[in-house]
């Protein structure tokens, strides 16, 4: 039987989120912004209330629930700011490729000390803006005696020179085989890996964008993540990018609830002809089409989710298709019904629209390859 | 060092208060319940106390039924256990009839000291900490910010009128407080999930009879609309007549 009720035990965590979200997260989003990161302090408050622990199995020292109830989690922190949560909340979705491609060895000793201390893992998937495909991936792998050598470059990874770790694709050198494809977790301190310099990005200002340059780095191999066969690795990095898109489809909800409620409530306060304007016909029906965008795109991402979770057929690039298409429509009407205080800096829905413009292009959202 | 709070599950902040049909108590429908701000206030200094010098903090509230799921967020900041007495018509209760219940279950509890906030958003009293304290016959300083602990003793600090007054208290004693330096903490996903499996022990509430009738609840009259004076150093001669003669502020 199909349901929206959230179990009590959710509830309490959106609701403590909410709290978090609008009281210690909004008030901060500015100042993030223009500084380009995350205030320590409160990166330290959001790492401690260990959000990426939750869909991650206890064995590992997760809470053993699934992506259902992260995706409610992820919403509610985006709705204080989405800078600060993409920039704060680095660990899940590279501790989720270990989990699907990690074997059970893996999974104890990478995992585990991951999860624990909430480092981040930088995803370099994407290379030039090309899709992730062997036949346009340019850095390689080498091996020998038990030891990996990697030469290439990754650009626009998200959280460059901030994360503690990155997780690379590489091909063997030679070899276009899927199967012959590797995820290597690599310490962002290992000699060899170079950080670019920041570039400059339209939203998601808060975070560190930039490519990372892998000059002969020497990797383990008990640091190499693998697949038995070229279906299979298609299948996990698949389940990885899903994972990765219902991810941002839950934080591009949470912007747009928090573009739509602003706007709601500036309509309500802001008069024009002597009434508030959200009293006037193409106020109001922003306003309303705002909001229903928002329940559509939550459920859609809920949805994609459930079927994740369930194992079916994956919706997630439906659910992000549509998510991505209207949240622009949802950022532009806000600052719509601000009018000319829409464009200004003294109200947040001109940087949502900008955020939610970059998270709709973070390298690889639509770049990656059919699969399943 | 152990200490119990007694806290009071009343209305959010945020909640718009209508009076309810008996007309001596509020509409419930629609009111969102949380944890007395400043019963928040004494649970993060318990905590805080606990962390430095050991112990557990336990839980001690009187109120609804359904307020179970309001005094787990309490378990969930950091409280080990909870004791919930309940009384669907706590609201009617008057201040001696709530402390008269919690002293007598305090009597069952172990503890080293009790924390309180300084008083409940719904029904601002105030009573509930002095008259524990005087069942108890413990010492109790009340509307503190912030009680450290050492040699034995509390030293509580009070802001009073142009400065702080600091009282010291012994150990055993009861302390209410008010807003101090650091904000109640927020719980942690884990700890949330944890707050689920900590013990509540729920029972009935003692009757105990009121020294005080709630007759009537009113709100407030609605505020009459701003007036403008006019403009200018005209203007501000009559804002300050109208102030002193009419509004009686000045």
């Amino acid at each position: 039987m199909p349901t929206f009720e959230l179990d009590e035990e959710i509830q309490d965590m959106q609701k403590m989120l909410r709290d978090f979200a609008t009281e210690m997260i909004r008030p901060a989003y500015r100042e993030a912004e223009h500084a380009g990161e995350t205030p320590s302090e409160l990166r330290e408050s959001i790492k401690e209330l260990s959000v990426h622990l939750v869909d991650m199995p206890e064995e590992y020292g997760g809470l053993g629930k699934d992506i259902r109830s992260a995706v409610v989690l992820e919403e509610e922190l985006s709705y204080g700011d989405v800078g600060i949560t993409v920039d704060v909340q680095d660990t899940s979705i590279g501790a989720n490729a270990i989990l699907i491609f990690g074997t059970d060895e893996q999974k104890t000793n990478l995992l585990t000390p991951i999860l624990e201390s909430g480092d981040g893992i930088a995803a370099c998937f994407s290379e030039k803006g090309n899709p992730v495909s062997p036949e346009f991936i340019e850095t390689t792998w080498r091996e020998k005696e038990g030891s990996y050598k990697l030469m290439g470059s990754k650009t626009f990874v998200v959280g460059a020179g901030r994360a503690k770790n990155y997780l690379v694709l590489a091909k063997k050198d030679g070899s276009n085989d899927w199967q012959d494809l590797r995820l290597f977790l690599i310490a962002a301190d290992t000699p060899g890996v170079v950080v670019g310099d920041r570039l400059g990005t339209l939203g998601l200002e808060t975070c560190a964008v930039a490519d990372v340059a892998l000059m002969g780095v020497k990797v383990d191999s008990s640091r190499v993540l693998s697949a038995e066969s070229s279906d299979a690795f298609k299948s996990k990095l698949g389940k990885v990018l899903d994972y990765a898109r219902i991810v941002t489809c839950a934080r591009m909800v949470g912007v747009m609830s928090a573009t739509s409620d602003y706007s709601a409530k500036y309509s309500t306060e802001r008069i024009a002809f002597d009434l508030p304007i959200s009293q006037h016909q193409s106020i109001a029906f922003m306003v309303s089409d705002n909001a229903t965008d928002v329940d559509a795109c939550r459920w859609m991402t809920w949805q994609a989710a459930h079927e994740y979770v369930r194992g079916g057929e994956s919706t997630a690039n439906r659910a992000l298709a549509h998510v991505v298409e209207r949240a622009q429509k949802v950022a532009t009407d806000s600052v719509q019904i601000l009018g000319g205080h829409g464009f200004i800096q003294d109200h947040p829905v001109e940087k949502w629209m900008r955020d939610l413009r970059a998270l709709s292009l973070i390298p690889g959202n639509d770049l990656f390859p059919e699969h399943g | 060092m152990n200490i119990v709070v007694c806290v009071k599950v009343t209305p959010s902040t945020a909640a718009k208060i209508k009076v309810g049909a008996s007309g001596v108590s509020i509409d419930k429908q629609g009111v969102e319940y949380e944890i007395n701000p400043y019963d928040a206030f004494a649970i993060e200094a318990a905590l805080q106390h606990v962390e430095a010098n050991g112990g557990e903090v336990t839980l001690l509230s009187l109120g609804a039924e359904g307020s179970t799921k309001d005094i787990r967020n309490g378990l969930a900041m950091g409280a080990v256990k909870a004791v919930h007495l309940t009384d669907d018509n706590y609201e009617l209760r008057d201040s001696f009839s709530v402390a008269k219940a919690l002293a007598d279950e305090l009597k069952s509890l172990q503890w080293d000291a009790i924390f309180f906030g300084k008083q409940a958003v719904d029904s601002d009293n105030y009573q509930v900490p002095s008259m524990v304290s005087a069942l108890l016959e413990l010492p109790v300083a009340n509307v503190c910010s912030t009680a450290e602990f050492r040699d034995g003793k509390f030293r509580a600090i009070r802001a009073v009128e142009g400065g702080t007054e600091i009282v010291e208290l012994s150990a055993k004693c009861c302390i209410s407080f008010t807003k101090g330096p650091k904000e109640p903490r927020f719980p942690t996903i884990p700890n949330i999930m944890k707050a689920k499996k900590k013990p509540l022990d729920q029972k009935a509430a003692p009757a105990v009879e009121n020294r005080v009738k709630v007759t009537k609840l009113e709100l407030p009259p609605p505020r009459p609309a701003g007036r403008i004076v006019g403009e200018g150093p005209e203007a501000a001669k009559e804002l300050a007549r109208l102030l002193r003669e009419e509004a009686k502020v000045i």
